[in-house]
């Protein structure tokens, strides 16, 4: 999970974030970017992970308003809490949200918004924009589209195909959604 | 032979026994039904079996952030760490922040369960690639968790679906999950917090270490030869004549498991 902590450096403005434990691992030995110092406190052997500088992330959230209040339900799990990190942790944020509400709904339960409006560069309105993946609390993952999707790794050709098919294929996110089928999405929501 | 438990029963029984009250055991969820059953269910079950009998005050800290769950309230298992199932599980404490990602490298961790494609007799394990890492022949899951598990949490139990030649070599491909390299004293030089990894747990076996830090075969399940365990392991394990059977699971333990762990089957099956 040293992927979490170069995001961590980057919520603080850090060039770097110190770790202490990858003695041995090829981790280190196959990253030139991870770079090793001497901890100028324990004189220890530390790595510092390099910051993940990102300009732009992007990630999908339960509602929001149009001034870009997001709002998540509050037991989110440690994958998800990823999201809320990287979303501290970039320049330019934009969020999909199942659910485009009014302030005044976001009003009436400021403790699960995680994202205040000044740190959102862009809402925008995109149910099941998740998909394949789950949204907590909002749908469930689809484990018969992973399925396609691990069948089409197969081999070159059948991803190809798959490419053409549910990417290539279809102008926009909508087009792709109608691909996956209205009555196989509802099976998805999360009752 | 005819056994009165399973597979997954014995390796449950005998894990439990190596846990002491007061600690704290970590499990991720696992995908894939192999994996699951090893990293995830087995792991589950004996926490909960040693809860219930000599180490009442276990902790289990469940995908790192669900504490104490009622497992026995299962109806199936969660698909994944991202999964709505878990929201609901009935459980003790659901921390989002803490121990959560990064609190763990203080030690809040006794013990925890991990995984991977290949084992060297040091105890270092490869979850990444078959294959050179720059061009791999098979690219799996990546380090994800395993740098840590192996480094910062107070031991760390190997959980090996497989027992074959090809798990079990000699030299691994990447070593994402630090063992013993150089043996013990080697791996103090690392600077290392953790233990490092304590047992191995196979279908035909369960390794453990010796004081150098080199793994040796602890004991044989009932119904496997130790001619079995030196046909699948990819390296050299010495003479095994006088290595005990894996002890069997009282019937204690056995109803314990079946009535109040895991009634509705959704662990052991």
């Amino acid at each position: 999970m040293l992927a979490w902590d170069r995001f961590r450096a980057d919520r603080e403005g850090m060039p770097f974030w110190p770790v202490y434990f990858l003695g041995g691992n090829d981790v280190a030995r196959d990253n030139p970017q991870i770079v090793p110092f001497t901890c100028p406190v324990t004189g220890k052997q530390a790595w510092a992970v390099p910051a993940a500088k990102p300009d732009v992330i992007v990630i999908h959230a339960c509602r929001g308003d149009k001034y870009g209040n997001i709002q998540i339900q509050e037991r989110s799990m440690l994958p998800q809490y990823l999201n809320v990190d990287m979303a501290r942790s970039c320049k330019n944020l934009i969020v999909t949200v199942e659910e485009l509400v009014d302030t005044e709904e976001i009003k009436k339960s400021p403790h699960l918004t995680l994202i205040p409006a000044f740190r959102t560069a862009s809402v925008c309105h995109v149910p099941f924009g998740s998909h394949p993946t789950p949204t907590l609390s909002c749908t469930e993952e689809d484990a018969a589209h992973y399925e396609t999707y691990v069948n089409a790794s197969a081999n070159e050709e059948a991803f190809e195909a798959y490419l053409d098919s549910y990417i290539r294929g279809t102008k926009n996110f909508t087009e792709y959604l109608s691909l996956i089928g209205e009555t196989h999405l509802k099976t998805l929501e999360v009752r | 032979m005819e056994k009165h438990f399973t597979l997954e029963e014995l390796l449950t029984v005998r894990l439990a026994h190596t846990f002491h009250n007061g600690e704290v055991g970590f499990t991720g969820l696992a995908t894939g039904k192999a994996a699951a059953t090893y990293i995830t269910n087995i792991p589950l079950a004996a926490m909960q079996l040693a809860r219930l009998t000599h180490a009442p005050d276990l902790t289990v800290l469940l995908a790192g952030w669900c504490v104490n769950p009622d497992l026995s309230a299962l109806t199936r298992l969660p698909s994944s760490e991202y999964g709505n199932e878990l929201l609901n599980l009935p459980c003790e404490a659901q921390m989002t922040t803490w121990p959560g990602p990064w609190s763990h490298r203080i030690g809040e961790i006794d013990f925890a369960f991990c995984s991977g494609v290949q084992v060297d007799p040091e105890g270092n394990v490869n979850c990444t690639c078959i294959g050179a890492h720059e061009k791999p022949k098979v690219a799996l899951v990546g380090p994800i968790f395993l740098p840590e598990h192996l480094a910062v949490f107070g031991r760390e139990y190997i959980m090996m679906p497989h027992h074959e030649k090809r798990c079990f070599t000699e030299k691994i491909d990447h070593i994402s999950g630090v063992g013993f390299p150089g043996g013990r004293a080697g791996r103090k030089e690392l600077g290392l917090t953790g233990s490092g990894p304590c047992k191995i747990f196979t279908p035909l076996c369960i390794f453990s270490f010796d004081e150098d830090g080199k793994l040796f075969v602890e004991s044989i399940h009932p119904g496997v030869t130790a001619q079995d365990v030196i046909d699948n392991t990819g390296f050299a394990l010495g003479d095994l004549s006088a290595v005990p059977e894996t002890a069997a699971p009282s019937d204690e333990e056995l109803a314990l498991l079946r009535n109040n762990i895991d009634p509705n089957r959704i662990l052991l099956g």
